[in-house]
């Protein structure tokens, strides 16, 4: 009897541990990314996408728990892919419960990372499946690869410098699909020599990417909401 | 030349049909404002509804540079008919009125009268152009700001950063001044062989509405014709508002364009020096 319960026991921790384990780091890696109530960031945005010609802005960058994120263009106009909240791990994660699946681990730039897969408990959730690459020792995410219902699959790169210890990373690279995307024929006269300089560029690889580089955040010095209306 | 020069400005801007140009412009200018100003968030709304399904856009789209550049798509297409009012009547009115022959009897030749009345035509376009880009840009600036300039095209969009803007707007217009020129320098030339004004303006109106559907239409039967069509060079202004401005074209469109204007004042000058005047 006290050797199959031995049996049983073993055989348990065997299924249950990486679960746990994987539920422990999501633990861990919300805690870092709670502790940040709001904050307001200066960065500087990069757009490359194939059909558009953006020039690099510098632009606040803006936080509230749970999910409140927003990117402004002080005097100018900022673009970006729709479910561009996902660039802000906090608002991907911060106050929303999941189911953590372990997925391995992987390496990344000579970077062991753990494979967590989150699956959302809310049905009427947009992110279907989120899959993050999470460095255990400091619950840092380097990587989020989100699936959403209405707007596709987006990618997050991070690096992590000053900020770290906030889980807030010095750059984000944000990679979407925009092979799906079509702008529309043009109603007025479009000018044969834009056209032709136009027809020499590469198409691209059917994906756009949005980085942000930040150079400074003010954490938890609180933030209106109207700031997001 | 001066006299010549001052007494052709003199008859251009005596007539008070000359003024029904700068008041058309004035009208239509005012009314896409107050229509911009009373409803233009909804009309941007729907005209960036494809880009909205995909794109969060944060900042203020609507602002004077748009509107400006808005105006500018809409009325450079119709100048043309402003232009052509008053250059196709500089010979033709004359000979209509019968004071052409008597013009000529004077100690001036026909070359310098008729480059007088040019240039006045030209002063008259260069003029016209002011007057809608004090409208379109100052104006729209006064009243709805600057911002970034955000274009839509069928193949791309672009945003330009604010202080980016003023310098392609002084360009464009150079440009229009160029291409309208080039309407004038038809009219003109066509109004060497009328009687009277409506001949030339008709068929200037009618050269240039033809060869803009040809230039618009992209069928690949037209598109080995449109770059020998003047009207496709006559919106080279829009190469400026490219990041970066697709310079070669653009300059390759107002070299053709001059081109033209010089191919149309020769010919003007070789018929009627060869001319037997008799009205």
């Amino acid at each position: 009897m006290k050797r199959i319960s031995i049996f049983f026991s073993l055989l348990f921790l065997a299924f249950s541990s990486p679960a746990q384990d994987a539920q422990n780091l999501l633990n861990a890696v919300k805690k870092k990314l709670e502790a940040v109530k709001d904050y307001s960031g200066d960065a500087t945005l990069s757009v490359d996408v194939s059909f558009m010609k953006v020039p690099d802005s510098k632009v606040k960058v803006y936080f509230r728990q749970p999910d409140l994120f927003k990117i402004i263009k002080p005097d100018g106009i900022s673009i970006l892919p729709k479910g561009g909240m996902n660039v802000s791990l906090n608002s991907l994660i911060s106050g929303k419960e999941f189911t953590a699946v372990p997925g391995g681990y992987t390496s990344v730039n000579g970077r062991k990372l753990a494979i967590i897969k989150l699956l959302p408990l809310a049905d009427n959730s947009d992110v279907v499946l989120t899959t993050l690459l999470v460095e255990e020792k400091s619950a840092l995410v380097w990587k989020a690869t989100t699936t959403t219902r209405e707007n596709g699959t987006y990618e997050s790169n991070m690096e992590y410098g000053r900020f770290s210890q906030w889980g807030l990373p010095d750059k984000i690279l944000f990679v979407f699909n925009t092979s799906t995307f079509k702008l529309p024929k043009g109603v007025t006269m479009e000018y044969e020599g834009s056209k032709n300089t136009n027809a020499t560029k590469p198409t691209g690889d059917g994906k756009g990417r949005v980085s942000l580089f930040y150079s400074s955040y003010s954490i938890n010095k609180g933030l209106a909401p109207g700031l997001f209306k | 030349m001066w006299p010549l020069l001052q007494i052709e400005l003199f008859k251009i801007f005596k007539r008070s049909r000359t003024y029904i140009s700068f008041a058309a412009i004035g009208a239509i200018v005012a009314l896409i404002l107050l229509a911009f100003y009373a409803d233009g968030n909804n009309y941007m709304a729907f005209g960036m509804q494809s880009l909205t399904q995909s794109f969060d856009i944060q900042g203020k789209v609507l602002n004077g540079y748009l509107i400006c550049f808005i105006i500018l798509q809409t009325l450079l297409i119709h100048v043309p008919l402003l232009i052509a009012l008053v250059a196709g009547d500089q010979v033709a009115g004359e000979a209509n009125m019968g004071t052409l022959r008597l013009l000529i009897t004077k100690p001036v030749s026909r070359t310098r009268l008729l480059l007088a009345k040019f240039i006045a035509s030209t002063l008259y376009t260069i003029l016209l152009l002011l007057w809608m880009a004090l409208l379109a840009l100052v104006v729209s600036v006064w009243i709805f700001g600057t911002g970034d300039l955000m274009i839509l095209k069928s193949t791309e969009v672009v945003i330009l950063e604010n202080t980016d803007v003023l310098w392609r707007y002084f360009a464009a217009f150079g440009f229009a001044a160029i291409a309208m020129t080039t309407v004038a320098a038809l009219a003109f030339f066509l109004s060497v062989f009328a009687e009277n004004s409506i001949g030339p303006i008709v068929t200037t109106m009618s050269v240039i509405i033809v060869f803009t559907i040809l230039s618009t239409m992209d069928i690949p039967i037209f598109n080995t014709i449109k770059p020998f069509l003047f009207t496709t060079h006559m919106i080279g202004w829009k190469g400026f508002f490219d990041a970066p401005v697709s310079w070669s074209p653009v300059l390759q469109s107002a070299g053709i364009l001059l081109l033209h204007i010089a191919g149309f004042l020769v010919a003007t000058i070789w018929v009627f020096r060869k001319k037997d005047i008799l009205s």
